[in-house]
């Protein structure tokens, strides 16, 4: 079973501390969700992880070889973020051949399969795409390449509602055939909440929270109805916010509800992405 | 993976480089016409001469490949020093094959135009003395070795300077940007002016460990110049990338 | 069926759940295959290690049987087990929250006993 280990990572941009102290560890064939505001170190951890950038504390390992300058971890890991590295220059089909060169593994068929469903034109050259297109052919070469270990950073940037649903199927779809480890950094939390396995939140460079997708959404709940019963049913408890419109009041509670729930309120699912505010809340 | 490096790289510089042959080959077509030449020492009519420019293009071709390939490589996982190794690889043969390149364009056109001329390029320029009356094959050989050495040196400067200016803040780009040039087209010729012993004598020692000196110029010591220019350009340049980051 | 990600079901739960009523419906009879869970999870967006989770829950009870190689099938005897289990939840699920309901809008015993008997006679 391969895993990567980060330990105790730490990352210095000239004052500013991008990633502070980071212990996590990737196992196999898992889908993990990177999520953070926008700053919290998801990017910097994703280049430091694929050795774009050099760690100033720590190690990141993968059954205990390094991944800082190792030739033996060639074709194990792979990276797409907003960053085009790929010659501007270029077709995508030229980018495919050779990005089949460098893993072996890729499958062409596949990826062409994949451009015609996205309507891809591979003739084109990658900085004549759009902004959605260059994320579209950047996933395409991710899903493609057969890497055990595969990070997407904002993988639906500029993608319209369609694109964004068919890609999350087709990656399933890619994931149930044939299990990879797959982390997906975002902030469209609603959107992979259903996709991911396992959540790592960022803030301010520290790791915050890891916790089951299920956990998370355990952590708490939304109770709602007249100010005045919400009020005296939330006195006691630990509250994450609420929100006000005439005299309906609800109220983001943490921890879980009791087996008997008093009448005249509603009790449903804490909002994935209220709860992600509340924990990443920097006052 | 290196061996896969270089097929990129040299799959990328391909059509560069056969266009600037194509224009090289145009450019002395058109320096031939009319042209009566001036006399060489063995009687030949010396009429054009392409000089550095192989080692000025390679240096160019250094400059530009940089970024973009390192980039390539990262994307694809590959360690900087694999990527660097093969680049220097990717140098070496495109040195030879830009050299070997030149000296067919002289051998084809000499063949083609009118008798007694006589078509340079920096080797056979320089080192004439030593060329008059060798072989065809030996004079190929030494004048091939010499151009790739040259060319390989080019490289390395262009490369070096690619990975400075990278790896350098905004203020130390325009200290190379502008700098570089001013010391070479402005101070040395004032230094040389304020200075003439001293321009002389530096002027001197550099004719003489080009092997330029002598009454036969000597092109192994020329070459020898070159390739230690291109290994010192290209070891200086690995520690500049070790730890460069996207 | 229905995923519902603002409910407090899981969504394991709410997998099996639907598999279920597809069983009662007749839409998956018995020993017929049920899709397999990659078209679960890419039909629904989720991961396929909950749709595994739910289907397992069904697997547990015996309502679905696993077949190596082949796939997934629903047991025989499924709908009569599932009618019993739901038989046995209709008074938690149904009766109690219509009384309740009833007591808020001040429907009485016997009101309500009179709606129930003209649905039925419907």
């Amino acid at each position: 079973m391969s895993r990567i280990e980060i330990k105790d990572v730490t990352k210095n941009f000239k004052s500013v501390r991008a990633v502070n102290h980071v212990n996590i560890t990737l196992e196999e064939g898992k889908i993990y969700g990177l999520l953070g505001r926008n700053g919290a170190g998801k990017s910097t951890l994703l280049n430091l992880i694929n050795s774009r950038l050099a760690v100033d504390e720590g190690s990141i390992t993968m059954d205990g070889e390094p991944l800082w300058e190792n030739p033996k971890v060639n074709g194990k890991l792979y990276l797409v973020n907003e960053k085009n590295l790929f010659p501007e220059g270029r077709k995508v089909s030229e980018i495919f051949r050779w990005t089949k060169e460098f893993f072996p593994e890729f499958d062409m068929e596949y990826a062409m399969h994949l451009a015609e469903l996205f309507q891809l034109d591979t003739r084109k050259k990658t900085k004549g795409l759009s902004t959605g297109y260059q994320s579209i052919f950047k996933n395409i070469v991710a899903l493609s390449t057969h890497a055990p270990f595969v990070f997407l950073d904002e993988p639906v940037l500029g993608l319209d509602a369609y694109h964004r649903d068919l890609f999350y199927r087709l990656l399933l779809e890619r994931y149930a055939g044939e299990p990879f480890t797959l982390v997906i950094s975002t902030h469209l939390i609603e959107e992979v909440a259903g996709i991911v396995e396992e959540v790592i939140i960022l803030k301010k460079g520290e790791v915050l929270k890891i916790a089951d997708t299920e956990e998370l959404l355990n952590m708490g709940y939304t109770v709602s109805g007249p100010a005045s019963l919400v009020d005296s049913y939330t006195r006691d408890k630990d509250l994450a916010g609420a929100d006000m419109l005439g005299g309906l009041k609800t109220a983001y509670v943490l921890g879980r509800p009791e087996q008997e729930l008093p009448e005249g309120l509603e009790f449903t699912k804490m909002d994935l992405q209220k709860l992600f505010i509340r924990l990443t809340d920097e006052a | 993976m290196m061996r896969k490096v270089i097929k990129y790289q040299l799959w990328d510089l391909v059509k560069v480089c056969l266009l600037y042959m194509l224009i090289l080959a145009a450019l002395m077509l058109l320096g031939m016409v009319g042209n009566d030449g001036f006399a060489a020492e063995d009687g030949t009519s010396i009429v054009a001469s392409c000089g550095m420019t192989g080692a000025v293009f390679a240096m160019i071709m250094g400059m530009c490949m940089f970024k973009e390939h390192f980039w390539m490589c990262l994307q694809n996982g590959i360690s900087r020093r694999q990527y660097y190794l093969a680049s220097a690889g990717t140098m070496a043969v495109l040195s030879v094959l830009l050299a070997a390149g030149e000296l067919f364009i002289l051998r084809l056109l000499t063949a083609i135009g009118p008798d007694g001329i006589r078509i340079d390029n920096m080797g056979s320029s320089l080192y004439s003395g030593w060329f008059a009356g060798r072989g065809l094959l030996a004079a190929l050989a030494v004048n091939l070795v010499f151009t790739t050495c040259m060319n390989l040196a080019g490289f390395a400067v262009g490369y070096f300077l690619a990975e400075l200016f990278y790896r350098s803040g905004k203020i130390c780009r325009i200290l190379i940007a502008a700098g570089l040039p001013v010391v070479l087209f402005v101070g040395l010729p004032y230094w040389s002016m304020q200075y003439p012993r001293m321009a002389q004598a530096l002027l001197e020692k550099v004719t003489w460990v080009m092997g330029l000196n002598q009454n036969i110029p000597n092109p192994a010591m020329g070459t020898a110049v070159m390739a230690a220019t291109a290994l010192v350009f290209l070891l200086a340049g690995y520690p500049v990338i070790r730890r460069a980051e996207v | 069926m229905n995923l519902n990600m603002e409910s407090e079901k899981p969504i394991f739960l709410q997998i099996a759940e639907g598999i279920e009523d597809g069983i009662l419906t007749g839409a998956f009879p018995e020993e017929t295959q049920i899709p397999s869970i990659t078209e679960f999870s890419v039909t629904y967006k989720i991961n396929p290690a909950t749709a595994l989770k739910g289907i397992n829950l069904l697997v547990e009870e015996e309502i679905i049987f696993k077949k190596r190689g082949v796939g997934m099938f629903v047991a025989k005897g499924a709908v009569a087990k599932l009618k019993k289990k739901r038989q046995e939840q209709f008074y938690d699920n149904y009766v109690d929250r219509m009384i309740e309901e009833a007591k808020r809008l001040g429907i009485t015993g016997d009101e309500l006993i009179g709606m129930i008997e003209r649905g039925f006679g419907k």
